[in-house]
């Protein structure tokens, strides 16, 4: 707009003005109940209180308000605002005034129009598309150059076409727009309606200006920035999807208008709660739960290694998923990882929060990565003789976070350990022979820290303790008790006022579950109360006497060895013909972890007082030990009376 | 080991899962994938509501990015909640995608 238009809708202005004026004097009745409103405003607008009537505040939208404040230094209240005017100048004078300095005075804009301005340039910097938009355009003049009157009219037009604004609509309206020509109305509303078509074509030209064709689609769809923030996006959108109503309530009202919560706190009696099940249509349907493991950098992933699923042959054999057990409701898993043979091992690797690890049936080691975005495996073993190739039954990592090692078994009786960032060979391998005769290993645990000494279980039914290092590296002694084989094997790994790190558990196809102790070849104690195969048992990470077991017919039994040594403290058994066959505490001792035949996991939380082991629990355990010792010698004396001193020299020679 | 095509159509087939996984989410209204320069879109909704939806977020998305970097540059806007009387809608930006989920709210 050029200079003379502008002066030419100044003078316009001018003389409604005048006109309105003059119309205020004859009625000033009319116009003084309007002044509270407007005075509030102009108060918004000026930080120097203003109790001006009507024309003042046209003055100064128009851009020479000085000029009008000036001559009327001496503030006048709105119930004088009739005598107030007459003390004023005649219209004339103002004119002159106006004619003196235009483009000199210039209005503060009200606050809410240099935001607004700037939002419509963000729009802009967003879209990378100065299209030379006039009225856009108009906005960036007066923005930078302080145009006075005409662009702040757009500018309040701009402001006055918003909603929520309509009160100030209103009584500028009332001020000026009730006077003005119509003409000065249309080109308003026209130029509004320009402003609202120009942006919305903006938006639309935005959105449809590059049409991709299909493939370009797929293109993105395939890029690995495209993958990335997907996989990324994803998960974040479906975690809060199914946690937002539960967890993150923050609408929660607690007047009392919806106090149906219920206690969720367990009761004393109650020694485990149900907290949710961890099952997967695709994924875990008709596959074994082979293996569970937690994190111990994310307490609250669990890691399960699935089998195959005999009834689809066309999904990929070898299943490893990660649960996040934080989630109550969020029935998808973390991670989803796939090998071409089922997996019967797995495990977090205990020093790379990233890693993860599968022995596989075909005696192949993998390991996969959390940080790519790859299903597959990043890294796996050959298969040569060198290494596994027979299942692999059982991994675990040991040693320290500057040198650490995976160790693993497969039931051919071979033990390799490995460098997880070099998994080409096999840093060393040993054949596990107890006296020429191979050892079928089924499970293998490293006691505590160790990384030297091992314990293992075999299809045979016995149990061996070795080493790894020394002159007599390999398997030194045999634990001999079970009639089959030995499916679940676990060492006492607390600590406290007493060592009992001797001590370890062992589960097997003959129903029962043994108690030993390194020191001696005959099991301490034996638990038979299964009425099947026995699948797997625990002991309690954090309480020195309690463990669970686990067996096929879907029962399964927390111990506690202070409390009963006979019978389990609690027997609870599945719905559903499910069998077990894994169960796991958490690393805390508070939640325990139940894998069955039918790709379920299933999570309980468990009661404190099995968290929290009181002091005397451990010299309890003791004097319960000293009683099973008593027992197995008066029964072993009580049924071989003659073979009581050739069984106690074969001990002592063994 | 596959090959590339099979992989990224495998990848495909994953996106395709997670989207279809979703979309039928209980109260799951809408699921809109945008690149940031409004060329890419795809959505499970109708293509009006689409268009005005993605553009109006975007601003917003804009926006509240470049407030979290102004009061800190080292900051940077990783997901938007916007809770309304009747839906819910997540927006998950990212460099140069971004995705929304429009929901329902549940009565509890």
């Amino acid at each position: 707009m050029s200079a003379e238009q502008r002066r030419a809708e100044l003078e316009v202005k001018r003389a409604k003005l005048e006109k309105m004026r003059q119309e205020k004097s004859q009625k000033p009745g009319a116009t003084t109940p309007m002044t509270p409103n407007i005075s509030s405003i102009s108060m918004a607008g000026l930080s120097a209180p203003r109790e001006d009537a009507d024309p003042d505040k046209i003055l100064k939208e128009v851009g020479i308000h000085q000029a009008a404040s000036l001559p009327m230094s001496s503030p006048s209240v709105s119930p004088a605002t009739a005598s107030s005017q007459q003390k004023r100048r005649p219209p004339a004078n103002i004119a002159l005034q106006i004619c003196q300095q235009p483009a000199a005075t210039i209005s503060v804009p009200p606050k809410e129009l240099v935001t607004y301005s700037k939002e419509v340039q963000t729009i802009e910097s967003g879209e990378k598309d100065p299209t030379a938009s006039p009225i856009q355009h108009d906005h960036l003049q007066w923005d930078d150059e302080f145009q006075p009157s005409t662009t702040g009219e757009h500018n309040r037009l701009v402001y006055v076409s918003d909603d929520d604004t309509m009160s100030f609509d209103e009584t500028s309206k009332a001020s000026i727009g009730m006077t003005l020509p119509p003409a000065i109305e249309l080109k308003r509303a026209r130029s509004l309606k320009q402003q609202h078509k120009q942006q919305s074509l903006q938006g639309q030209a935005s959105l449809t200006k590059h049409e991709l064709t299909n493939d370009e689609r797929d293109q993105i769809l395939k890029s690995d920035p495209f993958q990335d923030f997907f996989s990324r996006t994803s998960r974040l959108i479906e975690r809060s999807l199914w946690e937002s109503p539960k967890a993150f309530d923050i609408f929660k009202d607690y007047s009392g208008r919806d106090l149906d919560g219920q206690n969720e706190k367990m009761d004393v009696g109650e020694i485990i709660k149900f907290d949710r099940e961890f099952f997967d249509e695709r994924w875990t349907r008709h596959r074994i739960v082979t293996c569970i493991d937690t994190s111990t950098y994310h307490p609250e992933l669990v890691l399960a290694s699935y089998s195959q699923n005999d009834e689809s042959s066309h999904e990929s054999d070898g299943v490893v998923l990660i649960w996040n057990s934080k989630y109550k409701s969020k029935p998808t898993p973390e991670y989803v990882f796939n090998c071409q043979s089922w997996v019967t091992s797995c495990a977090f690797s205990k020093f790379h929060p990233n890693i993860v690890l599968g022995g596989t049936y075909s005696g192949q080691i993998v390991v996969w990565d959390t940080r790519t975005n790859k299903r597959t495996p990043v890294q796996r073993t050959a298969l040569s003789a060198s290494s596994h190739t027979h299942p692999v039954y059982c991994l675990q990592v040991i040693g320290t976070q500057n040198a650490n090692n995976l160790i693993s078994i497969s039931n051919e009786g071979k033990m390799c350990s490995w460098n997880i960032e070099m998994m080409t060979q096999p840093q060393e391998s040993m054949d596990l022979a107890y006296r020429t005769k191979p050892v079928a290993a089924t499970r293998m645990v490293f006691p505590g820290v160790e990384v030297n000494n091992f314990i293992i279980g075999s299809e045979e039914g016995q149990a061996y303790s070795g080493s790894r290092h020394g002159n007599k590296a390999g398997i030194q002694e045999s634990y001999e008790g079970h009639f089959g084989p030995i499916t679940g094997l676990s060492c006492h790994n607390v600590n406290g006022s007493i060592d009992f790190s001797p001590l370890f558990l062992t589960s097997s196809f003959d129903w029962s579950v043994k108690l030993w102790s390194l020191k001696e070849s005959k099991p301490l104690n034996s638990f038979e109360v299964n009425s099947d195969y026995v699948t797997d048992v625990r002991w309690s990470p954090v309480h020195p006497s309690v463990f669970l077991t686990c067996d096929i017919t879907g029962r399964f039994d927390i111990w506690n060895l202070n409390h009963d040594s006979e019978l389990p403290l609690l027997s609870t058994t599945l719905d559903g013909n499910v069998a077990l066959n894994k169960c796991l505490w958490a690393h805390n001792g508070q939640q325990i972890i139940l894998g069955d035949d039918q790709g379920k996991l299933r999570l309980y939380g468990v009661n404190e007082f099995l968290t929290n082991p009181k002091q005397d629990d451990f010299n309890k355990l003791s004097n319960t030990l000293q009683d099973f010792k008593r027992n197995t010698l008066d029964a072993f004396d009580d049924n071989h009376p003659t073979n009581a001193a050739t069984a106690t020299a074969t001990t002592t020679t063994s | 080991m596959s090959s590339t095509s099979t992989l990224a159509s495998t990848q495909q087939a994953e996106i395709e899962e997670t989207i279809k996984r979703i979309q039928t989410h209980k109260g799951v209204q809408g699921f809109i994938l945008t690149s940031n320069d409004g060329s890419f879109v795809r959505s499970t909704i109708d293509n009006s509501t689409t268009m005005s939806l993605t553009s109006l977020i975007r601003t917003l998305s804009d926006k509240a990015k470049s407030c979290v970097r102004d009061l800190d540059p080292q900051n940077d806007l990783t997901f938007l909640r916007i809770r309304t009387k009747k839906q819910e809608i997540l927006v998950a930006p990212d460099k140069d995608y971004l995705t929304i989920v429009l929901q329902a709210h549940e009565q509890s």
